[in-house]
């Protein structure tokens, strides 16, 4: 067990000094200059900032039900239609865009809106964060299926059930976690990008993102800044927290 | 005419699909049209390609992102392969599990500004190193996630070796590392390409003078024009590399992956 510490010991410095003591910087620093608490009123109460947490919500909602619209068909097709090569070659090709950075999805998205005539603005940016957290999504869906035994469906089916009314009534409702821990990821993604509202968001692109980019690289305001960000955080921790619980309750035997 | 539930599911799967890669592909034409339009897809050309050596900026952003992206491989991978030694035994949920996923969830725009606070709270220098210390602090746990499974793995293999006589570090370095020899390497290639071709983390943590490539990218294609290095079809030619890159490493690994899996499920 030393020996155990004494190799992990690195990695666990290394993450404690370049990702926690970052947060306890970002944390404190609305207490430098402007007073804690008058930084986290400003950022929640200041009328001109209200305009980028709307705007940031509503994309944000509508890229979510968007990308689950998307990714929970193919996510229970692959996880009950699908055996096999198939199977393999419907998660993989779902789930590999993950690792292309957004910069690049956005580039390449761009082409195709312009190709269909629509240009930067309000649909292009929400489109542009649905294409973002599609493949977030894909995967909080497809572990919910796949930790919902076939043979559950299966019964309800022998017992009378039609196929639409098995998949709203036992499917859905045992995966529903797993949906909310992953639309409650991908929501916060979208609602702190600012790669797609650079971007695609044209004049319409002012989202938190922005705020965040505006105050802290352009305005030299942290203070405020931190406390958006702090906000960010806890939302995340929240989320996040919610499905991990659901992770670990499972792989304990439920 | 009853309607296969299967069918239609299995049709807009495909659908989605389709729609996931369409942009990709576009993206790959534009940089080889002949307009520098964007959306303007007509004949064949590599010459936006062939502009590339030339261009003295895409150059130097292009050797900043090469070097920052190895080193933070190689360090991510190697504290990663320690502290996955030192838990391959344990199969309970560890310490280091608690720690490992809030920088893979945390949004990298929080991270990036709170590294960005905390580094000039001490008057440490933006650029490189700064930028090195970001990516460094994602790899590095995206690294254990990779690496950790496969150090699991050969177990009983090194119990027969030293059972037959083999010491320690001839169990390490003939019994161990080759079996994790994939993992490692699937580590090395995802940490590179996530360090390559990140664009937040490395906006908020550079300073004046330091650009990578997709900064580079990101500034030129906020206004694109028709000058000879800030046209869309020159930008997409530097973006199709870098997707191209990102999507075969990405494939290599969940096919492993799932090969992985696969086989295990099997026994």
């Amino acid at each position: 067990m030393r020996k155990a510490a004494f190799l992990a010991a690195p990695l666990a410095l290394y993450l404690a000094a370049f990702f926690y003591a970052p947060l306890v910087y970002l944390a404190l620093e609305g207490a430098r200059g402007e007073g804690l608490v008058s930084a986290y009123i400003e950022a929640l109460t200041r009328p001109e900032y209200h305009v980028f947490y709307t705007r940031s919500l509503v994309a944000a909602t509508l890229a979510t039900l968007i990308a689950g619209a998307l990714a929970v068909p193919p996510a229970f097709y692959a996880a009950y239609y699908s055996a096999g090569k198939e199977k393999m070659l419907v998660v993989v090709l779902m789930i590999a865009p993950f690792w292309i950075d957004v910069l690049l999805r956005a580039l390449a998205l761009k082409v195709l809106l312009r190709l269909v005539g629509v240009g930067p603005g309000f649909g292009a940016m929400v489109a542009g964060l649905a294409y973002e957290v599609l493949p977030l999504m894909f995967i909080a869906a497809y572990a919910g299926a796949a930790f919902t035994p076939k043979s559950m469906i299966d019964a309800a089916r022998t017992l009378g059930a039609g196929p639409l009314q098995a998949f709203l009534r036992v499917t859905l409702p045992l995966s529903a976690p797993w949906l909310a821990a992953g639309a409650a990821i991908s929501f916060i993604y979208a609602f702190s990008d600012y790669t797609i509202p650079s971007l695609l968001g044209g004049t319409t692109g002012y989202t938190v993102g922005t705020l965040l980019y505006i105050l802290v690289l352009e305005g030299d305001r942290w203070g405020v800044g931190s406390a958006v960000a702090i906000v960010v955080t806890l939302a995340t921790m929240a989320g996040a927290a919610l499905l991990f619980k659901r992770v670990y309750r499972v792989e304990a035997g439920w | 005419m009853r309607l296969d539930g299967r069918l239609v599911l299995k049709a807009y799967t495909y659908i989605v699909i389709a729609l996931t890669y369409a942009p990709l592909i576009l993206l790959a034409l534009q940089s080889v049209s002949e307009s520098p339009l964007i959306g303007v897809l007509e004949g064949f050309t590599l010459k936006w390609y062939l502009q590339i050596p030339g261009d003295a900026r895409a150059r130097e952003a292009l050797l900043n992102s090469f070097f920052v992206a190895i080193l933070s491989a190689g360090i991510s991978v190697v504290l990663a392969v320690l502290a996955a030694i030192a838990y391959r035994r344990v199969r309970t949920v560890t310490f280091l599990d608690l720690i490992i996923y809030p920088p893979l969830i945390l949004p990298d725009i929080v991270e990036a500004i709170a590294l960005l606070i905390m580094l000039t709270s001490i008057k440490a220098p933006l650029g490189f190193y700064s930028v090195l210390i970001g990516h460094t602090a994602f790899n590095v746990a995206y690294a254990y996630i990779i690496v950790s499974p496969s150090l699991k793995g050969g177990l009983g293999v090194e119990e027969a070796a030293r059972t037959l006589g083999a010491s320690p570090l001839q169990v390490l370095f003939k019994i161990t590392l080759p079996l994790a020899a994939p993992g490692i390497v699937s580590a090395l290639a995802l940490t590179f390409l996530l360090s390559f071709t990140d664009f937040i983390k490395t906006l908020f943590t550079t300073g004046p003078g330091f650009e990578t490539l997709p900064l580079m990218v990101w500034n030129r294609a906020r206004r694109p024009g028709l000058g000879e290095y800030s046209s869309y079809s020159y930008l997409a030619s530097l973006a199709t590399i870098m997707i191209a890159s990102s999507i075969l490493v990405a494939l290599a690994y969940t096919i492993y992956l799932s090969r992985r899996g696969g086989s295990r499920a099997k026994h």
